[in-house]
């Protein structure tokens, strides 16, 4: 028996099993195909729907869509595409003229690439650091356990403390912090944890760029030679001290313009 | 006198050389521009583009070390230039922190210059929404007795998302209410005394998405 006794359907296809081909099953599972298509960039409404009906019936669309959007259309079995949408959530309803029962509904949920992007630099003169933050109108700052709420301000400044600073930039909704640094702000150089056993990071003040660090046990040979590059507001070398022998170590810091000294207890 | 001015000029050099050398000044960045959060640069292929570096000439330095590194991956790329610009190939749909140093020959410092970071446009991600739900049993339209009634049904997804189901029930297609909620099983039991009742189950994928079924029809009765 043609499962479709008005329609050309070659094969003979049902993926519901129903008893009705799919190529006249207006509500088979499979009938609609809907593909969504999210924005590539943060404001651009350059989303997509497509819809692609198996069957051969008249179809009318309801579409309700982010910032009152409501829409009607009427499309067929050759498909439906529904572009330069926004990011946001769509509510699909079909219906269609032959059955006036027949109805359903579909959501789409069109995302957008959120790049949170973040950038610090500390003014030393002013001891702040100024942030710089994209990608979210409103985010958390924790400074140093100081809890700070900006709401739609890209560019802002927050006092420093001398020496460690811990900051965090979390988004307003979030709890993962998207952003963590550990700022210096010294004019000298600071070595933690002291004692150490795994490794040790030195914390390097004032503002030279490279630093030649060497370590040596109290009385000893030099153990470890290595030229650094300092980041800006970080200032921070990682020391692997694991291989260390315990005892009390001296930390060399030789710099441009300057040099300094610094005592470390491996255990 | 040759000999005389030679020997002027070595003292000179040797007179300036030592304690004056300039340190190489910090690079001021030009492009992409901080906090972009749409670059779209030149698209190389369906997954890379090309992006140019510029900053400004710093006094005092013969190279330039470009800094670049990939924010969700933290890979690293370094590459040398003795120019103020440089074209780079990377992934889109990405976002990058960028800094350069300005390295002088004659000097043992260098200078960094700001970090900034960008986002490097990206193709569109595409998912297909759910089919609809397809109930399985009891079939539409069908009657049984009352007491516990299992449901059953099965989602469909060309994506292979994971799946939650929503079943819905009521006496009326407009008051369905939900008896569970966001479950991966395909089955429910549920009491019902007798009566006329709809039940439909809502498809949920990972992304937001959703399909319905078709309400089903069924007669409870003695």
């Amino acid at each position: 028996m043609d499962n479709c006794p008005e329609v050309t359907n070659p094969n003979q296809s049902d993926f519901d099993a129903d008893g009705v081909g799919d190529l006249c099953d207006l509500d088979g599972v499979n009938n609609f195909q809907i593909t969504k298509y999210n924005t590539t960039c943060v404001g651009k409404n350059n989303g997509k729907i497509r819809i692609e009906a198996l069957a051969e019936f008249p179809y009318l669309l309801n579409l309700i869509g982010p910032d009152g959007l409501q829409q009607e259309r009427t499309f067929n079995n050759d498909g439906l595409l529904l572009s330069n949408l926004s990011h946001g959530d769509y509510s699909l309803c079909i219906t269609s003229p032959a059955d006036t029962d027949f109805e359903l509904c579909y959501t789409a949920s069109i995302g957008e690439p959120e790049p949170f992007l973040v950038t610090s630099k500390i003014l030393a003169k002013t001891q702040q650091v100024q942030l710089s933050v994209v990608g979210t109108e409103s985010y958390q700052v924790i400074l140093n356990d100081r809890f700070y709420l900006v709401h739609n301000i890209k560019q802002q400044r927050f006092p420093l403390e001398m020496g460690v600073n811990e900051l965090e930039v979390i988004a307003e909704d979030g709890c993962e912090a998207l952003y963590s640094k550990r700022l210096y702000l010294a004019d000298k150089a600071m070595v933690y944890p002291n004692p150490a056993n795994e490794k040790a990071i030195i914390l390097a003040g004032g503002d030279y760029t490279r630093a030649q660090v060497q370590v040596y046990p109290i009385n000893g040979e030099i153990v470890y030679e290595e030229l650094h590059r300092l980041d800006a507001t970080t200032r921070s070398i990682e020391l692997d001290v694991s291989s260390y022998s315990a005892g009390l170590y001296v930390i060399r810091l030789i710099y441009h313009g300057g040099e300094e000294i610094l005592k470390l207890i491996v255990e | 006198m040759i000999k005389q001015s030679l020997l002027v000029l070595i003292l000179l050099m040797i007179g300036c050389s030592k304690p004056g050398i300039p340190a190489p000044e910090a690079a001021i960045l030009l492009a992409p521009d901080n906090l972009a959060p749409c670059t779209t640069a030149f698209i190389v292929n369906a997954n890379q583009s090309r992006v140019t570096f510029r900053w400004q000439q710093a006094l005092h330095t013969d190279t330039y070390e470009l800094v670049i590194r990939e924010i969700s991956s933290t890979q690293q790329y370094k590459e040398t230039t003795s120019l103020t610009s440089f074209n780079k190939i990377l992934d889109r749909g990405s976002a990058y922190e960028w800094w350069v140093v300005s390295l002088s020959e004659a000097s043992l410092v260098e200078s960094q210059s700001e970090q900034w970071q960008f986002y490097v446009e990206g193709n569109s991600i595409a998912q297909h929404l759910p089919f609809a739900t397809q109930l399985i049993f009891p079939a539409n339209e069908a009657t049984v007795e009352p007491g516990i009634v299992i449901f059953e049904w099965e989602g469909n997804d060309l994506d292979n998302d994971p799946m939650n189901f929503t079943f819905y029930l009521g006496t009326n297609t407009t008051n369905l209410l939900p008896l569970i909620e966001n479950t991966v099983e395909t089955t429910f039991s549920h009491s019902l005394e007798t009566g006329r009742y709809f039940w439909k189950v809502v498809t949920f994928d990972t992304h937001g998405n959703s399909a319905s079924s078709i309400p089903f029809i069924l007669n409870v009765t003695d």
